[in-house]
């Protein structure tokens, strides 16, 4: 992934309405150091929504990791510790 | 379906008359679906504003609504006569009127009473039915005269009404000095037709007036009003929103999607899923097109990839308050809206599946049930845009 941390935002109506808007701008929010480390993309509803055990939507996958119940604390957060994963590496 | 089917777009363009709020020029169509016949009317009333638009308002609807009935034209055009009040300064009572009445399959009768004579356009040239003149008596010694004809309207072929706002624009100037003539108008759209044999009626109606418009120098002396009626093979569009009720239908909804025919797209994160996985193809979500619905999607083979209920419920309220082309805005709901409108037959497919995420009490938002929205969709689509619209459940 070049290093890249990879953010997909669930863009289906239920994340839509619960918050998931809000996320879009998220590069915008990100410490300017690290905002070519991110990759912000769109995904056609995956259905998380449709099973319990997922939690609650918004959903957002970071490098392919689920957060349920996301905000953009959580999203940054998640963001954060996959950066600070991959310079461990 | 028979190739030869013929599909009848209607659109009209309005100018009023400079200082004028509104226009006094009406235009009226109306669908009998039972009878599958379509009936447009032109009326210019008598002066111009307010006054004029209600007499043509008048005129316009019995003129259709006699005509509706099948009443014979030269009663029609006498009842009018009759009703319409008289004007306090010039006594009398008046207002043109041109009826068109087409049935599915192209027979088309024409009834014009004192607006220009209407403008036919077949194969590039000027085509003229055979007009039979009927004498309408309102007192002994005022007779006026009411001219009929009937002809068979082939595909491609164009009808063009006109009001003498667009038939008298430019009256003296030194290039029209006895104003546009219907003719030169006729032979100004053939040179159009020439380089653009497939311009939509809309689009041909705007460029009409907007010539008219110059002619006066952007000053209109008159209301300009431009109805084009133009005979074609239908566009179509299939709208696949929703799961199939059951999980086996799955496959048969993404093989309707691929063998349709015409524009195609899907709205619902799930029903784009279902097709992209039954077809094999990758969806690719554009956050340009982001705003306060979610963005569009694009997917191999298919026009457009919406989210299902808040784009619909966005589109059904604008198509409720009204909308034209072309649709302004980038966002998911104006991209759908927009083909919805440039497309005549529209096939609806809705799933049945209820969500259970949606169903939900504690959403901060109310998400109405995909079936009624779908149901509104095509309401407005078939009354407010006269579209044929086929709604199927799945």
């Amino acid at each position: 992934m070049n290093g890249q941390v990879e953010v997909s935002i669930c863009y289906g109506t239920l994340c839509f309405v619960m918050g998931g808007s809000e996320f879009e701008m998220i590069q915008d929010q990100l410490p300017s150091d690290i905002r070519h480390l991110v990759l912000v993309k769109g995904m056609n509803c995956p259905g998380y929504c449709n099973s319990q055990e997922n939690g609650k939507p918004p959903f957002v996958t970071i490098n392919g990791k689920l957060i349920g119940q996301a905000n953009l604390q959580k999203v940054i957060s998640g963001i954060m510790g996959e950066l600070a994963n991959g310079t461990d590496k | 379906m028979n190739r030869d089917e013929l599909y009848i777009e209607i659109a009209s363009k309005q100018l009023s008359k400079k200082g004028e709020v509104i226009c006094g020029d009406v235009f009226l169509s109306k669908k009998i679906q039972e009878e599958n016949r379509i009936i447009t009317v032109l009326s210019d009333g008598l002066g111009s504003g307010v006054r004029a638009n209600v007499l043509a308002t008048l005129t316009a609807t019995m003129g259709l609504n006699f005509t509706i009935e099948h009443y014979p034209p030269e009663h029609t055009a006498k009842t009018i006569l009759d009703t319409l009040p008289v004007d306090k300064n010039r006594k009398i009572s008046y207002a043109t009127f041109t009826i068109v009445d087409s049935d599915a399959d192209g027979e088309t009768r024409i009834v014009n009473f004192d607006n220009p004579p209407m403008i036919i356009v077949r194969g590039n040239a000027l085509f003229t039915p055979e007009i039979t003149k009927k004498r309408i008596s309102k007192k002994p010694g005022n007779t006026r005269e009411l001219y009929c004809s009937s002809f068979q309207a082939r595909l491609e072929d164009r009808i063009i009404l006109l009001s003498d706002g667009v038939s008298q624009s430019g009256l003296g100037t030194a290039q029209y000095p006895f104003g546009w003539d219907v003719t030169d108008a006729g032979n100004w759209i053939c040179r159009i037709l020439d380089t653009e044999p497939g311009i939509s009626a809309s689009e041909l109606a705007g460029r009409i007036t907007e010539h008219a418009h110059a002619n006066d120098i952007y000053d209109a002396k008159d209301d300009i009003s431009c109805i084009v009626i133009y005979f074609r093979h239908p566009r179509k569009l299939l709208l696949c929103t929703g799961p199939p009720f059951h999980q086996e239908d799955d496959h048969r909804l993404a093989m309707t999607v691929d063998s349709f025919s015409g524009s195609k797209v899907l709205s619902g994160g799930t029903t784009a899923e279902i097709v992209s996985r039954e077809l094999g193809r990758e969806i690719e979500v554009s956050l340009d097109s982001m705003s306060d619905i979610p963005p569009v999607s694009f997917m191999q083979g298919v026009d457009l990839v919406t989210e299902g209920v808040l784009t619909l419920g966005r589109v059904s309220a604008r198509l409720e308050a009204g909308v034209q082309l072309p649709v302004k805005g980038k966002d998911a709901a104006s991209a759908l809206l927009s083909l919805l409108l440039n497309n005549d037959q529209i096939f609806l497919l809705a799933g049945t599946r209820i969500n259970e995420a949606h169903q939900d009490p504690s959403l901060p938002v109310e998400l109405e049930i995909r079936r009624n929205l779908v149901k509104k969709v095509k309401r407005l689509l078939e009354d407010k845009y006269l579209k044929e619209v086929h709604l199927d459940f799945i």
